[in-house]
């Protein structure tokens, strides 16, 4: 009989234990050596467009508030009040003059600067200084209309960051400015690297009925598209030729490209998977962007964005919503598939019935090899000190 | 006389709008999406929406007008996807009449059943529908679902 716990007869890099998204300490040291120590996307730069305007949301763990100032200059900060750590912004988002936390009203300036405590000569004792009790802040940068965030400072800069990976992505994410018009999030049953592993290979073309018909050169031998390997664990695909979505074939004759982002092919897709847990995946004349806020080992809150141009014409925006949604948001055809299948493979490796599961293709870059997804856990390995084959058996060595 | 034959016509019109959107709701049960689209005037148009906080923007999920309509129905069996049991619960209908045309609004929830029995509360939300009644039957030429869920559990190739 074979033993559920037999490993593949594989190279190491090329299988996984599934404890890896399970196990609770191996979250928390996520948390810490991963989500802690990288950029992390917070927001796009338009849900913040006017001074005032705030984004409230969790990173690596932590809440934080994403806020324009006055002076136009975006920052970010942990969304704490420096008294007794209640919640100061308590909503998504929104426009303020200033913060006030709810508790015992101590207010803050849209640069952090703590501007009041109420009944103050109650300190005078003790000598407390509001000046030292500012919100405190993160590293925050943005990068083609994208902010991030980041909580270590020994981090390289935002641009050296993701300079390469997204290069090719920059003309149509940069050169006219994108707006978000659709946002939804949903607290899936599965471990966010799932959902990073989904939106990274492709080799899942199979479970999507539209992409069979439609995306023939995914499943073929070989493809105009490849996938794309950079530094840090980033990736991405894309075609230098003929790689365009084929909606005719699948009968979905009424997709519109008109609008298509500058720098691409009517039709074309070029997706980047930013490490650790976001994808940007253009679909000619629409842009969706995914983010995680791990919750547990088998809960992950994602959110979904869809981008457009700002200041398109209601017909226009009518055709990048309908592209959009055939396949995205919640009653999109593809994603709906995509949480099904995500949700199923954490419930099985939470029973730890089989312990491995397998990376093993190699078809010299093209759309279904997994060597992205390899190098994820190179990266991964690499950032967290285990092997993501062996992960419980010694800490110090590094995958690949 | 005449004015009992316009109330009664108008009570007519009106019962045979709260059937329809009664049926609708059985179908969709039923998952029977071949008698769903035969609630639809020939170029009607679907739409799934709710309002996003985190943009303060309201969205819409799924827009679509017949024929193409039609076109991703016929594929929804070839979809892997949720196989929980649903189950609409319709409140009473506030129905506005001009002619052969209406509007209506009614507000409405989903349970849903899951495959080890489990029943939760899905979603809720409104209908806002247009309707034309081509022929002496009533049929929607929009039918709008507006929810207040904006966080699905999971999420649905199927109209709601």
């Amino acid at each position: 009989m074979i033993a559920m716990s037999q490993r593949p007869d594989l190279p190491d890099t090329h299988y996984l234990d599934n404890r890896i998204f399970t196990d609770e300490a191996i979250f928390r040291r996520e948390l810490e050596d991963i989500f802690q120590k990288v950029w992390l996307f917070a927001c796009h730069e338009s849900e913040i467009a006017k001074p005032g305007d705030f984004r409230a949301t969790v990173a690596g763990g932590k809440p934080i508030v994403a806020v324009r100032g006055t002076d136009g200059a975006i920052r970010a900060f942990y969304n704490v009040c420096r008294h007794r750590a209640a919640q100061v912004v308590c909503e998504d988002s929104g426009n303020a003059k200033e913060f006030q936390c709810f508790y015992h009203h101590w207010t803050y300036a849209l640069d952090g600067a703590c501007t009041g405590i109420a009944k103050p000569e109650g300190y005078k004792r003790v000598g407390l200084d509001k000046a030292k009790l500012g919100l405190i802040p993160l590293r925050c940068d943005s990068y083609a209309g994208f902010v991030f965030v980041c909580m270590n400072d020994a981090v390289e800069p935002l641009n050296e960051y993701l300079r390469d990976i997204f290069a090719p992505v920059l003309a149509p994410l940069s050169t006219t400015p994108l707006e978000v018009f659709h946002f939804h999030q949903a607290t899936i049953a599965s471990n966010w690297k799932l959902w990073q592993d989904n939106n990274s290979e492709r080799y899942h073309s199979y479970l999507h009925a539209i992409n069979r018909k439609t995306l023939p050169w995914v499943t073929g031998r070989n493809s105009p598209m490849k996938l794309r390997m950079f530094a840090r664990g980033h990736s991405g695909y894309w075609s230098d030729g003929d790689a365009a979505a084929n909606y005719s074939a699948g009968g979905y004759s009424g997709l519109s490209a008109e609008g298509t982002l500058p720098g691409l092919q009517e039709n074309e897709m070029r997706v980047i998977n930013l490490f650790p847990d976001v994808m940007i995946n253009i679909r000619s004349n629409v842009v969706r962007v995914d983010r995680m806020v791990p919750l547990g080992p088998g809960r992950t809150l994602v959110e979904w964005r869809g981008l457009g141009v700002k200041g398109d014409s209601a017909e226009l925006r009518a055709k990048r919503l309908r592209h959009h949604n055939l396949f995205w948001g919640p009653a999109g055809r593809n994603l709906s598939e995509d949480v099904i299948a995500v949700e199923s493979q954490w419930k099985c490796m939470a029973a730890d019935a089989v312990r491995y599961s397998i990376l093993a293709r190699e078809e010299d870059l093209n759309p279904t090899d997994d060597e992205n997804v390899r190098a994820f856990y190179r990266e991964w390995g690499r950032r967290v000190g285990l092997r993501a084959n062996a992960p419980l058996e010694g800490s110090d060595a590094t995958a690949g | 006389m005449q004015q009992l034959d316009d109330r009664l016509a108008e009570l007519v019109d009106r019962e045979a709008i709260r059937e329809l959107i009664g049926a609708t709701a059985a179908v969709l049960d039923a998952e029977d999406l071949a008698r769903w689209i035969e609630l639809f005037a020939p170029e009607a148009e679907y739409e799934l929406s709710a309002y996003s906080p985190a943009i303060r923007a309201p969205m819409s999920w799924w827009k679509t007008a017949r024929p193409d309509l039609d076109r991703m129905l016929e594929d929804v069996g070839q979809h892997v996807r949720d196989r929980g049991r649903r189950l609409h619960v319709v409140s009473p209908v506030a129905i506005a009449l001009a002619g052969n045309r209406a509007t209506a609004r009614s507000q409405f929830a989903v349970m849903r059943t899951r495959q080890d029995g489990e029943t939760h509360l899905y979603v809720a939300g409104r209908y806002e529908d247009e309707l034309v009644k081509p022929g002496g039957r009533w049929l929607y030429a929009r039918h709008r679902v507006i929810l207040d869920t904006r966080m699905l559990e999971t999420f649905t190739h199927l109209p709601l």
